[in-house]
């Protein structure tokens, strides 16, 4: 790491090496470079394994070379992903680079020669650079082109471990511009006409918050950025900070100068183990060149920031939750008001803001409200960032304009998006719910998703489809909210119990087949409804408001499915264990009696070499049957 | 344990009290509960109100972890993914539920709420080895091949 002493503030505002957009750093090289993008994804994909091969291929060899790590551009399913440029010739890029191919390959590439196909991503082309003939630019890939990466703009550009590379990309611009030539109040103006709004879900104007903050007069102000960001299936906030630390740090600076605070404190969770480290190394990066700390710039402002390692609750993303796992209490909501921004953190006025619409502060300083505006839709502004995973092709994080549909997304994570393919999307994890594809072309915007009681929260979007049940996602869901529940207030401890008895008992077979256990199952539906009012209406934060949306959405849209699981008992995604019915295919069975010894309730009945017959009131559905038959011979349903 | 405590310095202030833990657990693994009833005289706070805080939040165990120590991702993408109903026959299996160790030390299991590499879902971790796109047959060869 070099150390960045001499770089004044004036060096960085005269820096003006403009790098063209989707350029990996520098072209005039002279020994190969190695990008190699190491997220907390492609670390379980192995790219250390890969770094270390990649390490002694070239000791081995005796030949210089330069490795820079970099962030992930989006593409998990790529992963491990490696990036390449031999000096004269255009970046290539390539995927699943596990360590047994990393010789070969670099053996190909260092001599000029592609490597095969199917490891091929695509290419940077530069016109200084001889590009490699016949392979696709990387900006051309369907994935990349119709994405408006805005706030990902240079992540897997960018050398995370060094500030330099982020300077080199016109970063920490935005902040010495307001440092020397805005007070704080135009700071919170400029925010203000932007009309951004907090992306962790509540939707609330970021200005606002920080004029509030602002005029209420305290000795002390905290600033704390949520980066406890802990949706099942929600990444995105993480992959920011791994991929471009420095860009986040710049927004924290900004909103500490807006709201006239000293103290800056990120909250994120402790497994987030890579993303703590390189913002750890970019905190002391960022102090060391005097942009953070004591007396910056000789401006006599100081901001310090720390990093404060959650242990870890959902409901600690709730503002007042956090707070008060802040000042080391259990990590439980208030009743709002009074508001953060009169008595937050030790009573002092706060601000809490989330990751990703912290990234966007450097942009709208930069370029002015009006040109943040230009993208979005009528009352949100701006671009979205979605964790795309399930049932798609290309599972990962995608940056998508406001105001775009569910289809935009699908048609660039699915190879062919036929109408049909896709049964459901959740969006918006927990608290979050499903859309049915009649609404597909519904614009993901605040205001419609207000009007439509729906959430897209932290921008999780799963898609689901033919093989997955409804009634086990929701069920899923609720376990994690029942699990999650700080237990402060009854709706939500009690009504998330009721619910997951409720989802439990329709995802099991009942022990009779009477008529009035199937009512009682009945019953449970339309109580779970009047629960689900009940929560949303009564619950103390946004946790317990928002957990039913699962409930309703998949009510209001799959009732049927819920009614084949009441009354046929049938999960038609056979997912539901209990209410799979096991029976033996007479043609393929042979006889050979494994089934029936193995099976722990006697229940599968025949003599040897001839067809067996499972009695389906014994039947324990604990699928020994299936998993030992070597004929093919039970059939599930 | 005591030399932990020891090296606390003299005046705690309450808003330290998670860090403290955490550093514990880091140090030792695990919350011990005779510690918890060793810093409550220290700091003066009773001890079932830091046994409180620290139940509260996901990070915190109070047994030792297994010499296998076996992470599960339980996102969202990953349970979708998931098919044999694997955790179930996990617990199953291995007889042990969230955050347990078995009775003679050997394993140890963990949900983990998301693990951030959902395409390659479901995965597992085996102290720090990853398995990606585990079945019920890959989990009981991993298992079997523990010693």
């Amino acid at each position: 790491m070099t150390i960045l002493k001499d770089y004044t503030y004036k060096k960085i505002f005269q820096s003006e090496k403009q790098l063209p957009d989707n350029t990996l750093y520098e072209y005039n090289i002279n020994v190969p470079h190695i990008f190699v993008e190491k997220s907390s994804c492609s670390i379980i994909a192995g790219i250390d394994k890969t770094i270390d091969q990649i390490k002694s291929y070239f000791s081995e060899n005796n030949m210089e070379y330069e490795l820079v790590e970099v962030g992930s551009k989006g593409l998990c399913e790529y992963d491990p992903v490696v990036s390449i440029q031999v000096p004269g010739r255009a970046i290539i890029s390539l995927k699943n680079i596990y360590s047994n191919i990393v010789d070969s390959v670099l053996d190909s590439i260092l001599n000029n020669i592609l490597p095969e196909r199917e490891l091929i991503i695509g290419q940077y082309s530069h016109p200084e650079l001889n590009s490699w003939s016949e392979i696709t630019e990387i900006s051309d890939i369907p994935f990349f082109k119709k994405q408006t990466r805005r706030l990902l703009k240079d992540i897997g550009n960018i050398d995370v471990n060094s500030i330099k590379s982020y300077l080199d990309y016109g970063g920490y611009k935005s902040f010495g511009k307001i440092l020397t030539t805005h007070t704080h109040s135009e700071v919170c103006d400029i925010i203000e006409q932007s009309e951004l709004r907090g992306r962790g879900g509540g939707g609330f104007y970021t200005g606002l918050k920080w004029k509030n903050t602002l005029n209420n007069n305290a000795e002390k102000k905290y600033f704390i950025c949520n980066a406890d960001e802990s949706d099942p299936g929600s990444f995105a906030g993480r992959m920011l900070i791994e991929g471009n630390p420095h860009l986040l740090i710049e927004g924290i600076l900004i909103g500490t100068y807006a709201i006239n605070a000293n103290e800056a404190i990120i909250y994120i969770r402790n497994t987030f183990d890579l993303a703590i480290k390189r913002l750890k190394n970019a905190i002391k990066q960022a102090e060391i060149s005097g942009l953070a700390g004591e007396d910056i710039f000789g401006s006599g402002i100081n901001i310090h920031l720390s990093v404060f390692a959650s242990p870890g609750a959902y409901v600690c993303g709730e503002e007042t939750a956090l707070i008060s796992s802040l000042e080391g209490h259990r990590g439980m909501p208030s009743p709002k008001p009074p508001y953060p921004s009169e008595y937050g953190l030790f009573g002092y006025p706060t601000v809490v803001n989330n990751v990703e619409t912290l990234c966007n502060i450097p942009y709208i300083i930069k370029e002015g409200p009006e040109k943040f505006k230009e993208l979005g839709s009528q009352n949100s502004y701006g671009t979205k960032l979605f964790s795309v995973s399930g049932k798609v092709d290309f599972t990962g994080m995608v940056e998508m304009e406001m105001g775009q549909t569910p289809n935009d997304i699908l048609d660039i994570t699915k190879l062919q998006n036929n109408p049909g393919d896709v049964k459901a999307i959740h969006i918006g994890g927990p608290s979050g719910g499903f859309i049915h594809p009649d609404d597909f072309n519904m614009n993901i915007d605040f205001d419609t998703f207000n009007n439509n009681n729906m959430w897209f929260g932290s921008g999780s979007f799963l898609v689901l489809d033919e093989e997955n049940c409804i009634v086990d996602v929701t069920k899923y869901y609720i376990d994690f909210i029942n699990n999650e529940s700080c237990g402060k207030c009854i709706p939500c401890r009690e009504g998330s119990q009721r619910l997951l008895e409720i989802l439990t008992r329709i995802t099991e077979r009942p022990r009779t087949n009477k008529q009035h256990e199937t009512l009682l199952r009945f019953k449970g539906v339309t109580q779970m409804e009047e629960v689900s009012k009940l929560m949303k209406e009564t619950s103390l934060c946004g946790l317990g408001q928002n957990a039913p949306n699962s409930i309703i959405s998949g009510l209001k849209y799959f009732r049927q499915e819920y009614e084949e699981h009441i009354y046929e008992k049938r999960c038609d995604a056979v997912i539901c264990r209990n209410l799979k019915e096991y029976s033996i295919n007479v043609d393929n069975c042979v006889g050979c009696s494994i089934c029936s010894k193995r099976c722990p309730s006697d229940a599968v009945i025949g003599s040897q070499r001839t067809a067996h017959f499972i009695i389906q009131e014994r039947c324990i559905k604990c699928g020994i049957c299936e998993s030992v038959c070597k004929f093919n011979a039970i059939i599930v349903r | 344990m005591q030399n932990y405590i020891d090296s606390l310095k003299e005046h705690i202030e309450k808003r330290e009290l998670l860090s403290i833990l955490q550093n514990f657990q880091n140090k030792f693994g695990y919350i011990d509960l005779n510690f918890i009833e060793q810093l409550s005289k220290r700091i003066n706070v009773p001890a079932g109100k830091i046994y409180g805080i620290a139940s509260f939040y996901n990070q915190f165990r109070f047994k030792p972890k297994g010499r296998h120590h076996i992470k599960i991702c339980s996102g969202a993408a990953c349970h979708i993914k998931t098919k044999d109903n694997l955790t179930s026959e996990i617990y199953k299996i291995l007889n042990l539920k969230n955050k347990e160790t078995s009775s003679d030390g050997k394993f140890s299991i963990e949900f983990i709420p998301c693990m951030g590499a959902c395409a390659l879902g479901p995965i597992i971790a085996v102290n720090d080895r990853y398995f990606m796109n585990v079945s019920l047959n890959d989990f009981k060869i991993i298992i079997s091949n523990l010693d």
